[in-house]
């Protein structure tokens, strides 16, 4: 099962920097995404398996699938997202594989986070106690990031 | 109290953002005068734990924050760049940006709070947040001369390197994770580094933040944002993302008690043999201290190989190299007002025509460079010692050779200045420029006549 989807998101992934049509390529990412979701719910982690399908497949797919729509035609002409440095790149992708796959098979992964009763609820507790810190600047990021990003995004 | 400089960053950058909201005295001045009224404050509560002398240290929140005298020296530093920064942006805006001056400060306040967070935990989910938000209100700060072409371009830049150099990070933190089974550091006793994933997860991590300090081969992005960004802006990406990277670097090392001294070697000859050599060919100011700062970066990297002596010099460098570099870029802000050129030609015969402003820019020059008496010889004293005691002396012989390359490229500046005949009327500098030359004038003599005074 595992390796039909590993299989799946490599493919979808390859082609979503490969395709010609970009809204051909925004279909595959979709398909990638969808993908990494059934990791997660494989791996026992419904809550981040729906989350990623409410955020990602649900509200960023949508988005990006409408900027599309709304600053090119489907059918335009076609620019090919990749330049020319084909072997380099191949290269460097082959290595990190070969050095990734020499980490990954001796590794003795540890599994001390335990499974939870509740995943949901654990999760709620764990992020307004011992996660508090980090939840609340993150709310702090984001508020940097949309406020900088309406100044930057706004006519003058 | 633990929290008070914090607290009192955090509460004047949402004051920053509501009053720009609300406007009710629509006034520049008022509105720098608060920011820099808050920053001291803010500046000033860092010592007050020493005055009351309650007990301050600790950590706090689950772990997630410490206060401690490594953290207490950074929040200071990055307090004291950014009340330099405000400073050196008040005439640098109304010349040049204009607008948004309200949020360009919030967005300020907020990347000093996220590089205050980044050195203040041990927790690497923390550590990612802090250098998230000072990278997200990086590339904002970058674009924020809407008008010109050059910041755009340098703002997306930076934004799809740092992106990059995000992913990178956290890979390396997802291994760290699967191999630990937390991502606090305190807790992690001893890694493993031998096995190649643990060496994969400290190598991912080490590039991500070499992305920030400007690491060989993480240096790229350097010149063509340092060039395009708002030279206060540039001033500040300089020295204050540069440090948080080393001071997270050095908490890495001695939390995970691990020994990469080989590889911190060779990133630092080639990062500094990269730097000076593409420094040589630059004609524009602003990009001669891009590449200028790579090769410091790599100097600072030398400290690393050693945790006896080369931790203290790598903190004593990086608080040298702030002022000279902040100095350089005061003088550099104010010239390309005054110039209208960021082009070192257009120097020519500047020394004639404000002999104060030449000779601080001079000063900060041979700071760079390493020239006694001044407090960048003492930091590369130390560093380069540091090497020679960790037996790693074919560095510091590195070191020294890339000093004297360097001197080519600053002298070069320094001899424009100095023996080119240009315009001689002369000129008047701005109050507020030149107090922050004044205070990285004191500061870069008196740490080098009397080092003592910071350890």
């Amino acid at each position: 099962m595992i390796y039909v989807l590993a299989a799946i998101l490599l493919i979808s992934a390859f082609l979503t920097v490969t395709l010609k049509n970009i809204f051909h390529c925004a279909l595959a990412l979709a398909v990638a995404l969808l993908t990494l979701a059934g990791f997660y719910f494989y791996l026992d982690a419904p809550f981040v398996g729906v989350m990623q399908l409410i955020i990602y497949v649900g509200a960023i797919m949508i988005l990006i699938i409408f900027a599309i729509m709304l600053t090119t035609r489907v059918g335009d002409r076609l620019l090919s997202a990749a330049n020319h440095q084909v072997m380099p790149s191949l290269l460097a992708v082959i290595v990190f594989v070969l050095f990734g796959i020499a980490a990954i098979r001796k590794l003795d992964l540890v599994a001390k986070a335990g499974k939870m009763s509740d995943p949901i609820a654990g999760l709620g507790r764990e992020l307004l106690t011992t996660y508090l810190l980090p939840f609340e600047v993150i709310s702090l990021l984001l508020l940097a990031a949309l406020v900088g990003a309406v100044v930057i995004a706004r006519k003058d | 109290m633990i929290f008070l400089p914090e607290l009192i960053l955090l509460g004047l950058a949402l004051l920053i953002l509501t009053y720009d909201f609300v406007k009710i005295i629509p006034s520049r001045r008022l509105l720098v005068a608060v920011t820099l009224g808050g920053l001291a404050l803010s500046f000033l509560s860092v010592f007050l734990p020493f005055l009351t002398e309650s007990a301050s240290a600790g950590s706090f929140l689950s772990n997630m924050y410490l206060v401690d005298s490594f953290s207490i020296i950074f929040k200071t530093l990055f307090l004291l760049v950014g009340l330099l920064v405000v400073v050196l942006n008040y005439d640098f805006f109304a010349s040049a940006v204009k607008k948004h001056e309200g949020e360009f400060y919030f967005l300020l306040l907020t990347s000093l709070l996220g590089l205050i967070l980044m050195v203040s935990s041990p927790n690497l989910l923390m550590i990612y947040l802090g250098m998230e938000t000072v990278s997200f209100t990086s590339y904002l700060l970058v674009g924020w001369q809407k008008s010109v072409q050059r910041s755009s371009e340098a703002s997306l830049k930076y934004f799809l390197f740092g992106a990059l150099a995000s992913a990178i990070f956290l890979y390396g933190v997802s291994f760290f994770y699967g191999l630990n089974g937390t991502l606090d550091l305190s807790r992690v006793a001893a890694m493993n580094i031998v096995s190649p994933a643990g060496f994969l997860s400290i190598l991912l991590i080490l590039f991500g933040f070499g992305f920030k300090i400007a690491m060989a081969p993480m240096q790229f992005w350097c010149p063509d944002v340092y060039e395009g960004a708002p030279t206060p802006i540039t001033a500040y990406l300089s020295v204050a993302p540069k440090a948080a990277g080393f001071a997270v670097i050095l908490r890495l090392l001695t939390l995970l008690n691990i020994d990469l001294v080989t590889l911190l070697a060779l990133l630092s000859a080639v990062t500094m043999t990269i730097g000076n050599l593409a420094a040589l060919r630059q004609r524009n100011i602003k990009r001669l201290l891009a590449y200028s700062s790579i090769a410091q970066a790599g100097y600072i990297l030398i400290g690393l190989v050693s945790p006896e002596l080369g931790y203290s010099a790598v903190i004593f460098y990086l608080i040298v190299y702030t002022l000279a570099n902040l100095g350089a870029f005061a003088a550099v802000i104010y010239l390309a007002e005054k110039l209208g050129s960021e082009d070192i030609e257009s120097y020519s015969g500047f020394a004639r025509r404000s002999p104060v402003m030449a000779f601080a820019f001079a000063v900060f020059f041979l700071s760079l460079i390493g020239i006694p008496p001044l407090a960048g010889f003492i930091g590369k004293f130390l560093l380069f010692k540091a090497a020679v005691g960790a037996g790693f002396l074919w560095l510091a012989i590195v070191g020294v050779v890339n000093s004297v390359v360097s001197v080519y490229y600053y002298m070069n500046v320094m001899q424009i200045m100095y023996f080119r005949n240009g315009d001689e009327s002369a000129v008047k500098i701005p109050a507020f420029i030149s107090l922050a030359i004044w205070v990285c004038l004191a500061g870069v003599v008196a740490l080098g006549v009397f080092p003592n005074i910071l350890f």
